[in-house]
């Protein structure tokens, strides 16, 4: 399976301040990926230097093939759609849809037309009076009516309510099941991502925390409860993500391959916010501690498993 | 809210007070040099006569810094009201921030007058300042050009700082209606000076009712009219026109007044039409054919016929009341526009 | 990509349009009947031997508040287009942050940035040209009669030279607003620069577009003026000035007393000439003799006593035989010669500073 976007040792840089340092990914074809991460991650950057806004400090990035660049014919693969989907606020809707088919050489305008009337959208009326769903729907439709192959979209729901928020993920589903693109889709809120996303990518501070398909993921995680463990007792290929205790018990997160054959644990299935959360939780308290010598160990290249701490939430 | 309002101030106000503060630097070293000129020139050789080669002298090395600083005081006004004013609502409305303000328990009526109380006072600090720096800085070449008070009325005195109010307070209305603020711009720059060059034109002289003189019209050859003397120094003429006998206006051809044609010469007299008929001077044939000596009697027919110059004009002693009255207009125009915008703000949904 | 752009910039093309017509229809109106009124006033009075100044005074009377208001249009359009047209044209997509939404699409940074830049800039040439052009035609006859269309004050407002000055300052405020990244400071400092920019070459650059034509003339009380300075009864240090020579439409860039070595006579040698000047003439400031006034151009013009006129005649007479009077000047015939040089110079700046933008949007926006 070729990659969509493969990224090796990617960083940004602004001024002394690395927004993104030491990315390593890779996205495989035909899926619909979710990037999330707290604020300040580097998801959006990523993004940009994915679709060409940005162009790498250090490192380098693949989209389809290419590097990503202000170039027509890159540029007309990639769908873009911006955090808070900026649209001309004075131009109408008609307006949008003839920029974006003025330029586009694979401008589809039936599909334009037909999703803006599917979202009831008065062609006439002026982008800036528009409401924040109709505004996304309508960047949306920008960036799926140009026919990409890849389909970038930063955040396009942060901003959204529940309902506006269903409604335009249901729309990008729709988008992915008739036209078959990649999609990349960026949020820090799982649950958004729970519904569309097949594929997950954990990003924090620069780093990925873990990738891989949504169901692999959730097969391959448990929560152990059991009577107090020492962790280093644990199989070799249980990579423990999460470790709490109490006096007398023991409640783990893992990661691992095959089944659980301890018996003296009970093994619960977890859902894909316990997932994100732990990871999130776990690099925080990496990168806590890593922090004071992060300049003199410019190098470090830990990996997921070296950089699993201990957390001490027992009270 | 009056911090907010001086946080997001703060830069500007920092970029036009160390502006300030240089043309005050620099007004003050040559004005100083130019007074000490002014008092061993011009004022010391009114004694001796031959003052007015001094005056002359000294405004030709002048002259070019002083316009520079009249124009100075003429755009400022204009470039508060576009740079301070227009942007201070329109760009609160069109970012969307006026939603934060709008919800931090202070009213908009209070928030928006913050905001024009704040700037509008700095405007008027501004303006006032360069207008107070210019006026003395001018003072003594205004008095070696000679031309009254009246000549620089826009860019001296206290009416600078009634058009800057005006000029602020006008942005604001119109970037709160506008909602944007470069279009915002745009329209306080045409209004403004439109506003200006109207009251200029059809209010400033009628701020108080002119002093009306009526003088003998006389034409000392058919190209000079001797109109003009005998007004008090420094007055502002207002309108000035000539009447014949009857009261009635003569008002000339496209040249001026006296490219009238000289329809009707003969020997029953020279017929001036719209002025009157000189039975009495009767040109000979031979005269006639001579255009030195024809000039000489249309001349005489024009002195004979009791035309009257009828001047209106301000006198010089008017100049600090008319800046008052217009300084208190513009104020209070600033003022009703000001509080339109409240109103205008209080009824925005 | 041209029609989008366009698209954007429909609504100000709107305002720009009418004014233009405004201003069209007030020439339209008053342009023909200047002409008549120089036809037939000046032109008759001049047959009769009429004085200049009053011959003239009809013509510059009549629509003198249309004038200075023509005028004042043409010099500042340049700038206002600079600041509402240029500055917000790339300030505001990156203020609001459209341009991710332009940039993404399948246009490359540099045909977006040049097909705005184009499209804009040629409307600037256009309205600010014709704008000029109208002004030029209706101001002619003042042209005839003032004759000074070539000094640093109206050059600017003549011909075609704004449509330079009007796509500088476009360039000038979108390079601005790139850089700054907010419309409204680009806007302020656009108008800075754009006036630091126009001064700069109309006082140091336009005289040297080419080498100015010298020419002598000998000296004369007519063309000369004695001046004496310092405290009043002392003469500290005295000069000579000359005045610049009747050259209608010319541009003067100087005029010197020198011998033939180039030297200008020096106080000292002007005081041991001249000492009846020193004590029969003022106390201090400039005299000019010919037409019997003091720096005539001022309200403060009075008659020389007659001593020193004769005084300085008998002066200027002594020094006439070592010194003469040269002159720098452009002559008339160069007006158009300079209008293409300066628009040309004003051009390649605007080009300059959009190549400078198509570097920036590539390589360092971000």
């Amino acid at each position: 399976m070729s990659a969509v976007l493969s990224a090796h040792g990617l960083g940004k840089r602004y001024g002394r301040r690395w927004a993104l340092s030491e990315c390593d990914l890779d996205i495989p074809a035909g899926h619909v990926v979710g990037l999330v991460g707290p604020n300040g991650a580097g998801k959006t950057t990523l993004l940009h230097l994915a679709v060409g806004l940005l162009t790498p400090s250090a490192g380098s990035i693949d989209v389809l093939g290419n590097r990503p660049s202000d170039n027509p014919a890159q540029l007309a693969r990639v769908g873009f759609v911006a955090q808070d989907t900026p649209t001309y606020a004075r131009l109408t809707v008609d307006d949008h849809l003839a920029m974006g088919a003025h330029m586009n050489p694979g401008w589809d305008a039936d599909v334009a037309r037909r999703r803006i009337e599917d979202l009831d959208l008065d062609p006439k009326q002026k982008a800036g009076t528009l409401s924040g769903g109709q505004r996304a729907q309508l960047a949306l439709t920008l960036a799926v009516a140009k026919r990409p192959e890849f389909l970038i979209l930063d955040e396009p729901v942060a901003s959204l309510d529940p309902l506006a928020r269903r409604e335009f993920l249901q729309t990008l589903m729709e988008v992915v099941v008739e036209q078959g693109v990649s999609v990349l889709l960026s949020s820090h809120l799982v649950a958004d991502l729970e519904r569309v996303c097949d594929y997950l990518v954990v990003l924090v501070s620069s780093r990925v925390q873990v990738a891989g398909e949504v169901d692999e993921l959730l097969s391959s995680h448990h929560r152990l409860t059991g009577p107090r463990h020492d962790v280093s007792s644990l199989p070799s290929d249980q990579h423990v993500i999460e470790e709490s205790h109490t006096d007398r018990q023991s409640t783990l997160l893992v990661r691992c391959d095959g089944p659980v054959l301890d018996p003296s644990w009970t093994v619960e299935q977890l859902d894909l916010e316990d997932l994100v959360l732990a990871y999130m939780g776990q690099a925080d308290a990496g990168t806590r501690r890593r922090r004071p010598s992060r300049d003199a160990d410019a190098d470090a290249d830990a990996d997921a498993d070296a950089k699993i701490t201990k957390l001490d939430v027992s009270r | 809210m009056l911090w907010l309002s001086f946080r997001q101030f703060r830069g500007q106000a920092a970029v036009v007070a160390a502006a300030l503060v240089a043309l005050a630097v620099l007004l003050v070293i040559v004005g100083l040099q130019a007074l000490d000129d002014y008092h061993a020139t011009v004022t010391s050789c009114v004694t001796s006569g031959g003052c007015s080669g001094a005056a002359a002298e000294f405004v030709h090395r002048y002259q070019q810094m002083g316009q520079w600083l009249s124009g100075l005081v003429l755009v400022v006004p204009g470039l508060v009201g576009i740079f301070w004013g227009a942007p201070l609502l329109a760009r609160e409305l069109e970012s969307g921030t006026f939603r934060l303000a709008w919800t931090q328990g202070v009213s908009r009526a209070r928030w928006t007058l913050c905001k024009l109380g704040l700037l509008g006072l700095a405007s008027m600090a501004v303006a006032g300042l360069c207008s107070l720096l210019v006026t003395w800085w001018s003072s003594p070449l205004d008095l070696a050009v000679g031309a009254g008070p009246f000549a620089n009325f826009d860019t001296r005195g206290i009416v600078p700082i009634g058009y800057a109010a005006f000029a602020f307070s006008l942005g604001v209305g119109m970037g709160a209606v506008m909602r944007r603020t470069v279009a915002a711009m745009g329209a306080t720059l045409v209004a403004f000076v439109g506003v200006r060059l109207a009251f200029m034109q059809w209010v400033r002289p009628h701020l108080m009712a002119p002093v009306v003189t009526r003088l003998p019209f006389r034409v000392n050859s058919l190209q000079r009219i001797q109109i003009g003397s005998h007004l008090p120094q420094g007055a502002w003429v207002v309108s000035q026109s000539v009447v014949n006998a009857a009261g009635q206006h003569i008002s000339g051809g496209p040249g001026g007044l006296l490219d009238i044609p000289v329809t009707n010469v003969g020997p029953g007299g020279i017929s001036i039409p719209g002025v009157g008929t000189c039975a009495n001077i009767r040109p000979t044939t031979a005269q006639l054919a001579q255009p030195q000596t024809m000039t000489g009697l249309i001349t005489r027919c024009f002195n004979q016929l009791h035309l009257t110059t009828v001047t209106t004009y301000q006198p010089a002693n008017r100049y600090w009341p008319l800046q008052t009255y217009e300084a208190l207009i513009f104020l209070a125009a600033a003022a009703a526009v000001g509080a339109f915008t409240v109103w205008w703000v209080r009824r925005i949904n | 990509m041209i029609v989008f752009g366009w698209r954007q910039f429909r609504s100000q093309a709107t305002v720009g349009l009418a004014g233009l017509v405004v201003v069209a229809i007030v020439l339209a109106v008053t342009g023909p009947h200047l002409v008549n009124v120089y036809d037939t006033a000046v032109a008759a009075c001049k047959a009769s031997g009429g004085q200049s100044s009053a011959c003239t005074n009809p013509v510059t009377a009549t629509y003198k508040g249309v004038q200075i208001a023509v005028m004042a249009l043409v010099l500042v359009v340049p700038a206002l287009i600079g600041m509402f047209w240029g500055a917000p044209l790339i300030a505001h997509e990156l203020e609001t942050g459209t341009f991710r939404l332009a940039w993404t699409q399948s246009v490359s940074r540099r045909r977006w940035l040049f097909v705005k830049l184009g499209l804009v800039g040629l409307a600037s040439m256009v309205v600010a040209g014709a704008l000029s052009l109208m002004a030029t035609w209706w101001a002619s006859p003042l042209d005839k009669v003032n004759q000074n269309r070539f000094s640093a004050g109206s050059f600017a407002l003549h011909g075609f030279v704004p449509a330079g000055h009007a796509v500088f300052a476009f360039a000038l405020a979108a390079t601005v607003g790139l850089l700054m990244r907010r419309t409204l400071p680009a806007m302020a400092v656009t108008l800075a620069g754009f006036i630091a920019v126009r001064l700069g070459v109309t006082y140091w650059l336009r005289p040297h577009y080419m080498s100015p034509v010298t020419t002598t003339l000998p000296l004369t009380a007519s063309n000369t003026g004695f001046q004496l300075n310092g405290p009043m009864g002392a003469p500290g240090t005295a000069s000579l000035a000359a005045q610049a020579p009747n050259l209608p439409n010319a541009l003067v860039s100087g005029s010197n007393i020198v011998d033939k070595a180039g030297q200008s006579p020096t106080s000292a040698y002007l005081l041991h000439k001249c000492p009846e000047m020193v004590s029969g003439g003022p106390p201090t400031g400039t005299l000019k003799t010919s037409n019997g006034g003091l720096f005539s151009g001022h309200s403060a013009a009075v008659q020389a006593p007659a001593n020193v006129q004769n005084a300085f005649n008998q002066c200027i007479t002594t020094l006439s035989s070592k010194y003469h009077e040269v002159v720098t000047y452009q002559p008339a015939s160069r007006f158009w010669t300079f209008q293409t040089i300066e628009t040309a110079l004003f051009v390649v700046l605007a080009l300059a500073l959009a190549g400078g933008c198509a570097w920036w949007v590539r390589h360092r926006v971000s």
